[in-house]
């Protein structure tokens, strides 16, 4: 076989290498996701909940076994007259800002619930209608960089 | 019980006090019982009193005070190590008040008659159901303070013990913790002061009361602890009293003491967070590594840690008495499931068996388990590494492998290609390459890259109960508009 006949492919592979190359992404620093996560869920609250401000917001530490690498969640917790309506209306604002909704589980008897994600974070509404409540939890993955002084005692 | 004027005074004595003394009596019985160098005690030496046939007769009741001095010794040293937390206790704002008192009582010997009853009944009796029951007599017919004095007198047994309620064996060994702690501190083992510092540090948890949820930060609840080897722990999230669902969760190869506050402790906790809310409030997990568990990929394949590690799970959940209505789940991931199996095979027989990228549950079909009442569920990444464990089981049990195969590797066929199993949403369940060999996958539904999250949820609904969790690939990810 002669060399000009391996010239196609050989473009063909340095195009699609290079596509790849193109298309990764540097990823974000754990302050980044931390900042993009809260606020995606500061706006999943005042779209899909009318801006109901939560009776409790705490930060928990999320599990990252990867050097050099930290993950934390922050939970809402919210009261709402209609629990089933805010995990729709959050659903469908998810959706319109394009995440990637990995479960929509949102017509559950007890407890309607859909979860979604993007590149840096997860991000999940539960609601229970029996006490009128609805949980908005956001978690990053594992993010490398410095922890933000703010989530520097969370344990 | 005969008058001990040793006991009497002890309870003003402090913990420094009770060391000298200690170390006078070492002294004392060194020299009645020279080792090294019977010629250095001229005076009380055996070596003189065998030299000397008319000083015979002393030789027994030299002996029974060289005995006696070993034995007040190790005691005072006892006190002297509870005695000593009693202050520090008193600056920890999250312990209960009773605990200090409770430990000063048990310094100066005031539980010791009861504490020798409870060791004398513990015994006499084989470990299980009987002996539990028993145990948990004798507490109840103590008076609240008392029963806390015995717990911290004797935390190396009560730590541990099943039968014993929970609050007074959470007492017992966040005490063993800090003396564990101030150990390491005499013999300057920093690393293990800050692994035991932490295991003190109260964790925040959510609960659910009267319809909200509220946080505070509580002191650790163990069930177990010990620092020796790889070291032993239980901890519980949630009020183990009053929950009506319970989860014990099993980490798999590579935990010990030393990876569990920020892997299966953590873990546990993510998971509670969940379930706690799922149920209203009434659930709690407890995070179980009460064996050694295999550190190497190697000794991962061999069946002994899970042989020894399951009748050790399966008389742990005994020992917790927890009611017939209370729904109980085992989550084991990786190893851990296979130690969860092994429990069931033992005759555990929990509500719910999970198993979590697991390399087999140590059987080739569900009903090898006989759990026929035992609901079955699994979760792994279609692109999971552990999915080869599996295959190479079978392989040697079909004589594949040849001189590879023995019979001490291999833990069965994949929980979720066995009958009766119910595989659950992991969050990959549309991933366009549904194999592959990923060791970052293998944590990935707990720790490694926090993409954890539906397979967090699931296990929680599976624990709580309030409704069907996810099965693997009808997770709904197209428009839905209600």
């Amino acid at each position: 076989m002669k060399a000009k006949e391996f010239a196609p492919l050989v473009a063909v592979v340095m195009i699609l290498s290079q596509g790849c190359l193109m298309t990764e992404n540097e990823p974000p620093t754990l302050a980044d996701g931390l900042r993009l996560m809260v606020a995606a869920m500061d706006e999943a609250v005042a779209v899909g909940l009318d801006g109901a401000v939560p009776y409790m917001k705490t930060k928990s530490p999320w599990q990252c076994d990867q050097a050099q690498k930290r993950s934390f969640s922050y939970s809402y917790d919210i009261k709402s007259k209609d629990p089933r309506a805010a995990v729709k209306a959050v659903r469908t604002h998810w959706r319109s800002r394009g995440y990637r909704v990995q479960e929509d589980n949102s017509d559950a008897p007890a407890h309607p619930e859909v979860y979604a994600d993007v590149a840096a974070f997860e991000l999940s509404i539960v609601g229970f209608p029996e006490r009128e409540e609805v949980w908005v939890h956001g978690n990053t993955v594992c993010l490398p960089g410095e922890v933000p002084e703010e989530w520097r005692d969370v344990r | 019980m005969a008058y001990d004027p040793l006991v009497s005074m002890l309870w003003l004595a402090d913990a420094p006090s009770m060391r000298a003394l200690a170390a006078r009596l070492d002294d004392v019985s060194g020299g009645l019982a020279p080792r090294v160098a019977p010629g250095l005690s001229p005076v009380f030496g055996l070596d003189q009193v065998s030299r000397h046939p008319e000083l015979a007769h002393y030789a027994e009741r030299l002996r029974s005070l060289r005995h006696w001095c070993e034995a007040t010794a190790a005691d005072l040293r006892r006190r002297a190590s509870i005695a000593e937390q009693a202050d520090a206790v008193s600056l920890d704002p999250v312990e209960p008040t009773a605990v200090r008192a409770a430990l000063v009582a048990a310094a100066s010997g005031t539980a010791d008659a009861a504490l020798a009853d409870l060791r004398q009944l513990v015994a006499a009796r084989e470990a299980g159901f009987d002996r539990d029951a028993a145990v948990a007599g004798f507490f109840a017919g103590l008076p609240p303070d008392t029963a806390l004095a015995v717990a911290l007198a004797g935390a190396d047994l009560v730590g541990p013990l099943g039968g014993v309620p929970y609050g007074l064996r959470y007492a017992a060994n966040r005490l063993l913790v800090r003396q564990a702690r101030a150990e390491a501190r005499t013999l300057w083992l920093t690393d293990r002061v800050t692994l035991f510092s932490r295991l003190l540090e109260p964790r925040e948890v959510r609960t659910v009361r009267d319809g909200r949820v509220v946080s505070e930060k509580a002191p650790r609840q163990f069930l177990l602890f010990d620092a020796s080897g790889q070291g032993r722990v239980a901890e519980v999230f949630g009020d183990l009293d009053t929950a009506t669902s319970v989860a014990v969760t099993v980490p798999g190869t590579g935990n010990n003491l030393e990876t569990y506050t920020d892997g299966p402790g953590a873990n546990a906790r993510a998971l509670h967070d969940f379930a706690e809310r799922f149920s209203g409030g009434r659930s709690a997990t407890i995070a179980w590594m009460g064996c050694d568990l295999p550190q190497s990929l190697t000794q991962a394949t061999w069946t002994s840690y899970a042989e020894a590690g399951g009748p050790m799970l399966r008389d742990f959940v005994t020992g917790l008495r927890l009611g017939a209505d209370v729904r109980t789940t085992l989550v084991g991931h990786s190893y851990g499931s296979t130690v969860t199996g092994h429990a069931v095979s033992a005759g555990l027989r929990p509500g719910n068996l999970v198993a979590v990228a697991s390399p087999g549950w140590g059987v080739y079909s569900a009903e090898a388990l006989h759990a026929p009442g035992t609901r079955l569920y699994a979760l792994r990444h279609p692109h999971d590494v552990i999915s080869v464990a599996p295959v190479l089981s079978l392989a040697s049990k079909a004589g594949l492998l040849g001189l590879l195969a023995t019979p001490w590797a291999g833990h069965g066929q994949d929980p979720i290609l066995l009958g009766g199993v119910t595989r659950l949403a992991t969050g990959t369940d549309t991933d366009l390459v549904q194999l592959g060999v990923d060791a970052h996958a293998h944590g990935d539904y707990f720790t490694t890259t926090g993409q954890s999250k539906i397979a967090t949820k699931n296990m929680a609904h599976v624990v709580a109960g309030d409704q069907g969790p996810m099965p693997f690939g009808i997770a709904r990810s197209e428009p839905n508009e209600g």
